[in-house]
């Protein structure tokens, strides 16, 4: 058996995501919270700690880290440099944070979310009847890929002809923040959409106070108008939402449709019982969690799990560890379709004030996605000798494709 | 201690995960909590469910502040 002293290398390598569980296992069994060089920050890996941290925003905060990025790069910075100074879901701490989540809490029920079900299933059917009529295709880019994409901007009440552009920033943004620091090029790019978004966000924002269609920018005009937020925040949340369902759901729809197609039974027992589809989806969420790590920053000296953390240091929380962790999970190495949950066992949409925003869409969303695709496309199957490539990202789960054959037989 | 949800609970559920005892969904999906005194073994969960609420919807309020 490798030592701990191998793992740095581990995490590193270039088939890390070919064995991160394996690696995280170890790390949970030798060391759960572990200082890596290379990440340059402590990597958390047992449910209870992951637990520890995201539930402490006092002790372990999500405000920081964003700006010294941006100030490090090159080029014209400024319109990124607001949008990202303004206070914003994800990268905010009480009370701002407690501030914004009401204002757009309203909007994300469950049950507000339920009435799009068939709305979700006409976008997922449009998408299928382009594709499904050739006898192999890839369902990443013809289908997990464009349908959160249509999916949000049909929440947010973004119209169709904004919709294509919803890539470039999700993608600009991505690689913005994924070198450090970010090429020139990388910058003016991501410049230049950001700057186009927040325009036309500012224009829909006006247009919908006066005409307020129930969608989640009307709402967000209105709560601006009733001073509960300013109308930077308003902008930079709903970008943020824009892109915040686009890669995390299409890493959930592709990996759901490969641990069933790759567990043969397990598709049988989802095809003819479609009340196992949402149960499905969650044993997905927890055995590949789409977003595999939660950063935070330590606000202060502090210990955790017996190790001294400095304040200013970078925690990692590994959700997809979190989700593997045997004090949590009976079986957690196994797919099991029928494992029971009790409610947010897993940590695959955080833990905490944070806890997803969008998580009743991309739950409905993929549930819809997984049925609809077995009625359209009922013999679906891997092409042969099929073998699994992950981005290379660390950031996201998320297969590179998903071929399939579907042995239609032509009309 | 009493627990009290209020008006900003959004459903999220963080708190019936947590300590299930305390909270339930209701039919609106909301959450509702058992009514009077916390049993003390149960103090520290409706800690830790108060403090993951996205929202800070769950009030704890302390009826022996002097004990
Ligand atoms: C499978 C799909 C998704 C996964 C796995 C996922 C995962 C997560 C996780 C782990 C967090 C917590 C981040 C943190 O603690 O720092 C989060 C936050 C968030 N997510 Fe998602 N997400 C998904 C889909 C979506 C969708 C569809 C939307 C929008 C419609 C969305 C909007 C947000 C927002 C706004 C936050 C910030 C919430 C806050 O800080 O209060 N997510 N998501
Ligand atoms: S965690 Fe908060 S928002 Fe969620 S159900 Fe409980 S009280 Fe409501």
């Amino acid at each position: 058996m490798r030592n701990i002293d191998t793992i740095e290398s581990d995490l590193t390598a270039p088939d890390f995501a070919r064995r991160q569980h394996e690696t995280y296992r170890r790390l949970r069994e030798a060391s759960p919270v572990f200082w890596s060089k290379a990440s340059a920050g402590w990597i958390v890996t047992t449910f209870d700690l992951v637990d520890e941290v995201l539930t402490d925003p006092a002790r372990f905060t999500s405000v920081g880290a964003e700006l010294a990025h941006i100030d490090a790069a090159p080029g014209e910075t400024e319109e990124v440099r607001t949008h990202f100074a303004s206070p914003q879901l994800n990268i905010s701490d009480p009370p701002d944070h407690t501030r914004i989540r009401r204002a757009f809490g309203r909007s994300f029920l469950p049950r507000e979310v339920a009435g799009y079900r068939d709305s979700f299933r006409s976008l997922a059917r449009e998408l299928l009847e382009g594709s499904s009529s050739e006898a192999e295709f890839d369902l990443v880019n013809s289908y997990a890929e464009p349908l959160p994409v249509q999916v949000v901007a049909e929440v947010m009440g973004v119209p169709g002809s904004l919709r294509d552009l919803v890539p470039d920033v999700t993608l600009g943004q991505r690689h913005f923040f994924g070198e450090s620091p970010p090429g020139e090029r990388v910058v003016d790019e991501f410049s230049a959409s950001l700057t186009e978004w927040r325009n036309q966000l500012r224009a829909l924002l006006a247009e919908r106070l006066k005409d307020p269609k129930g969608d989640v920018i009307s709402r967000a005009a209105q709560a601006v108008t009733d001073g509960k937020i300013t109308l930077d925040e308003a902008i930079a949340t709903c970008l943020h939402l824009i892109i915040a369902g686009n890669g995390t759901t299409t890493a959930l729809i592709s990996n759901t449709l490969h641990l069933l197609l790759t567990h043969r039974d397990q598709l049988e027992t989802v095809a003819s019982d479609p009340n196992l589809i949402p149960n499905a989806v969650e044993e997905s969420l927890r055995f590949e969690a789409p977003l595999p790590r939660d950063r935070r920053i330590a606000t202060v000296d502090t210990e955790l799990g017996g190790h001294q953390i400095k304040a200013g240091d970078r925690v990692y929380a590994v959700l997809a560890s979190a989700n593997r962790d045997p004090a949590q999970f009976d079986r957690p190495d196994t797919f099991d379709v029928t494992r029971e949950f009790t409610a947010n066992q897993h940590a695959a949409f955080g833990r905490g004030i944070h806890f997803c925003l969008g998580a009743p869409v991309a739950r409905l969303e993929t549930q819809v996605a997984i049925e609809v695709l077995l009625e359209v496309v009922p013999d679906l199957e891997l092409v042969p000798g099929f073998a699994p490539e992950w981005h290379r990202i660390t950031t996201h789960r998320a297969l590179v494709r998903l071929p399939i054959t579907t042995n239609l037989v032509p009309a | 201690m009493r627990l009290e949800v209020t008006s900003e609970c959004m459903g999220v559920a963080n708190c019936v995960g947590i300590a299930p005892l305390l909270f339930k969904l209701n039919e609106e999906g909301l959450s509702s909590t058992m009514p009077g005194e916390v049993p003390a073994v149960l103090v520290e969960k409706a800690q830790h469910a108060v403090a993951s609420c996205p929202t800070r919807a769950i009030v704890a309020i302390d009826d022996n502040n002097d004990g």
